[in-house]
């Protein structure tokens, strides 16, 4: 099969969609000629014009209020957020407007927009440019949560959040977007809701959402140089999370170690293992382990931004220690 | 609070290290800074740091020892009775020591209670005398009929894990030698309802298990048919004094308030255990082949638990079913057993 980066995948899925309804528009930052920063819709103006592709100026709150309107009226936006950190912008309008439309009106509005934006540190873009804050709509009831962990599932969630008739904000890793995976070429969609068993294994259960997956691959093969099999469950998105396909795993293997990149107190690794905690408790043979980055702002200078996410060392050392039981 | 000390990389290629010698005899005070052990690379020998204050209270490897890099040799505890012999630790018991008594469930051994007066010799120790299992471990060992207690007792290292209890299981299945049980929960309130209603028409404060004697001996005899038509001796027991043995016989033909409480020599058909007013949930009793306990425990604020254990083929399962849930229904209305 075809490989392409997460960038390519991110463009073909808004292409295809923008092209099948034509109530789809994007607007943001430095979209248009530009293309964003990370060169990510490079020819998407080219193609559909300047009218459903929209540079705006530099105004968070006001072109994301301007997508929440225009969703309530029958378009479906896609709202372009230059970085994750200038979420605190909208959250106005996100969590007070677009996730409580739908209840407020008794159903009689909906709000399908999609806001995309990024996450993941190690990119030497200091604390405010490194910040991964799903956690933070994740809170918020009314909101869905996508998290890709490769091209191939950025392609396919992406175009289920346009068609999906709520809010859905997408989070990618921006350290990810040149990395390449196998995306089929002919048209696909991943549920929102729906868990992926990344690899199988018996001994310990790694829950790594977005890029974590690979920090929790790479350690799942020197485990298996020790002789222990880890299985990995990527959820795809916390919103809604797919409880079954994770709480499945750990009964199999009895062991769970959440890896996620946002920081680790009151985070989404916390709700993971607290519902782990809650509903496979008498399934479990160690205590239920998270890792996230740590509590503090991520540091610019390189040698201090690498210790504060999760590493596939860590991940190895602690999961190694579960298994032998000195947990 | 305890730390370990790991064999520390002394240089860029090293893998492993011999410890020459420990400067630190088990249970010494340690300070931070002092001279703990030598070790010897590829390239020197040289004196290691203790890391933390504390207590030297346990020598994984003694001196000679080739230990890999980041291998655990020691550890340092701020508690200095947590001293462990190694060696004692991780021996398993000979086949020929005694059996340790019999001990309840693990997770209701209240310290200083008769049950838990063996100390266990396992290094982490909960501080209230709790044992320590995951959750996977200690269900599992309901239903393998492992006692984890037994296992402390046995000097099996806490926390314990699903595969302690797996390998485990071949030595304590001689306890509780393969007794069956069947269980049942009863409402609470109807047995002290009972108890209420007789102290206040007969002025009789009547024990649990004399009623329960009463009952069980009668639940016996309406589903054993013609086997329990003779003589039927009921022991009462309490888990905690096993020596004191009183029984009655045939507890059903008497009135309530003239039971005669006799000693016996021989093993009744029935033993009964009343446990409600202890913590205990759960207790497996030695049964001789044609024995049946009864079992009367608190399972909740508002139930009582009832648990016949019996033994094939003396007893069948499908007569234990009966018998239990005649029992049941005796406990749940207590005032029909006078009709």
């Amino acid at each position: 099969m075809r490989e392409i980066t997460l960038s390519q995948a991110v463009n073909e899925a808004i292409a295809e969609e923008m092209r099948r309804d034509e109530t789809i528009f994007l607007l943001g930052e430095d979209v248009a000629e530009a293309g964003t920063p990370f060169k990510i819709l490079s020819g998407l103006v080219e193609e559909f014009g300047t009218d459903r592709i929209i540079d705006t100026p530099i105004s968070e709150p006001g072109f994301a209020g301007i997508a929440v309107g225009a969703a309530m009226t029958g378009s479906r936006p896609i709202v372009d957020l230059m970085f994750g950190d200038f979420l605190f912008l909208v959250m106005d309008q996100l969590c007070n407007q677009a996730a409580k439309t739908h209840y407020m009106s008794g159903g009689k509005l909906n709000v399908p927009m999609v806001l995309r934006t990024n996450m993941g540190a190690t990119r030497r873009s200091a604390a405010q440019h490194s910040q991964s804050l799903h956690t933070l709509v994740a809170h918020i009831p009314g909101l869905k949560v996508a998290m890709p962990s490769s091209a191939y599932e950025a392609k396919g969630l992406l175009k289920s959040a346009i068609r999906d008739n709520n809010p859905v904000v997408i989070f990618e890793d921006k350290l990810m977007y040149q990395d390449k995976a196998e995306v089929p070429e002919e048209e696909f969609l991943i549920p929102l809701g729906q868990a992926h068993v990344k690899r199988e294994g018996s001994d310990i259960t790694f829950v790594a959402i977005s890029s974590m997956v690979q920090i929790a691959e790479s350690a799942a093969d020197m485990l298996a140089a020790d002789g222990i099999s880890a299985e990995i469950v990527d959820p795809r998105t916390i919103v809604p999370l797919d409880e079954e396909t994770i709480l499945n795993s750990v009964k199999k293997t009895s062991r769970v170690l959440v890896v996620d990149e946002g920081h680790q107190s009151f985070g989404v690794s916390a709700e993971i293992a607290a519902r782990v905690a809650e509903k496979a408790f008498y399934y479990l043979d160690s205590p239920v382990m998270r890792m996230g980055a740590m509590d503090v702002p991520i540091p610019f200078s390189p040698a201090l931004e690498d210790l504060t996410v999760p590493t596939a060392e860590r991940v190895y050392e602690l999961a190694r220690q579960a298994v032998r039981g000195e947990i | 609070m305890a730390n370990d000390v790991t064999m520390p990389q002394l240089g860029m290629t090293q893998d492993s290290g011999i410890i020459v010698s420990w400067a630190k005899a088990l249970g010494d005070a340690v300070k931070a800074g002092d001279v703990l052990m030598e070790v010897e690379t590829d390239k020197a020998t040289m004196e290691v740091e203790a890391l933390h204050d504390g207590f030297l209270t346990e020598i994984r490897s003694p001196a000679g020892s080739d230990v890999p890099v980041g291998d655990v040799v020691a550890v340092i505890s701020s508690n200095a009775g947590d001293v462990v012999e190694t060696k004692a630790a991780n021996d398993t018991p000979s086949p020929e020591e005694a059996e340790p008594p019999l001990l309840p469930e693990e997770e209701k051994v209240k310290p200083g209670s008769q049950m838990s007066s063996e100390k266990s010799p396992s290094p982490i120790l909960a501080t209230d005398g709790k044992i320590l299992a995951s959750p996977k471990a200690k269900l599992e060992a309901r239903r393998r009929g492992v006692n984890l207690a037994v296992l402390a007792h046995k000097g099996g290292v806490q926390p314990f894990h699903y595969a302690d209890v797996v390998r485990a299981e071949v030595t304590s299945s001689t306890i509780g030698s393969g007794n069956l049980v069947v269980s049942a929960k009863v409402p609470r309130k109807s047995m002290t309802a009972f108890q209420n209603w007789l102290a206040d028409e007969l002025g009789a404060q009547l024990d649990v298990s004399i009623i329960l004697a009463s009952f069980a001996s009668g639940a016996l005899r309406s589903c054993g048919g013609a086997d329990f038509d003779e003589m039927l001796q009921c022991d009462i027991k309490s888990a905690s004094q096993s020596d004191e043995q009183m029984s009655v016989v045939d507890a059903d033909y008497e009135g309530l308030t003239t039971q005669q409480m006799v000693g016996a020599e021989t093993h009744g058909k029935l033993i009964i255990y009343d446990l409600t007013k202890t913590g205990l949930t759960g207790f497996s009793p030695s049964l001789q082949p044609n024995q049946i306990a009864v079992v009367l425990t608190v399972a909740s604020k508002k139930k009582l638990g009832l648990h016949c254990h019996y033994s094939e083929p003396e007893f069948s399962t499908d007569r234990a079913l009966a018998f239990t849930s005649d029992l049941a229904g005796r406990l749940s209305e207590p005032l029909r057993n006078l009709l």
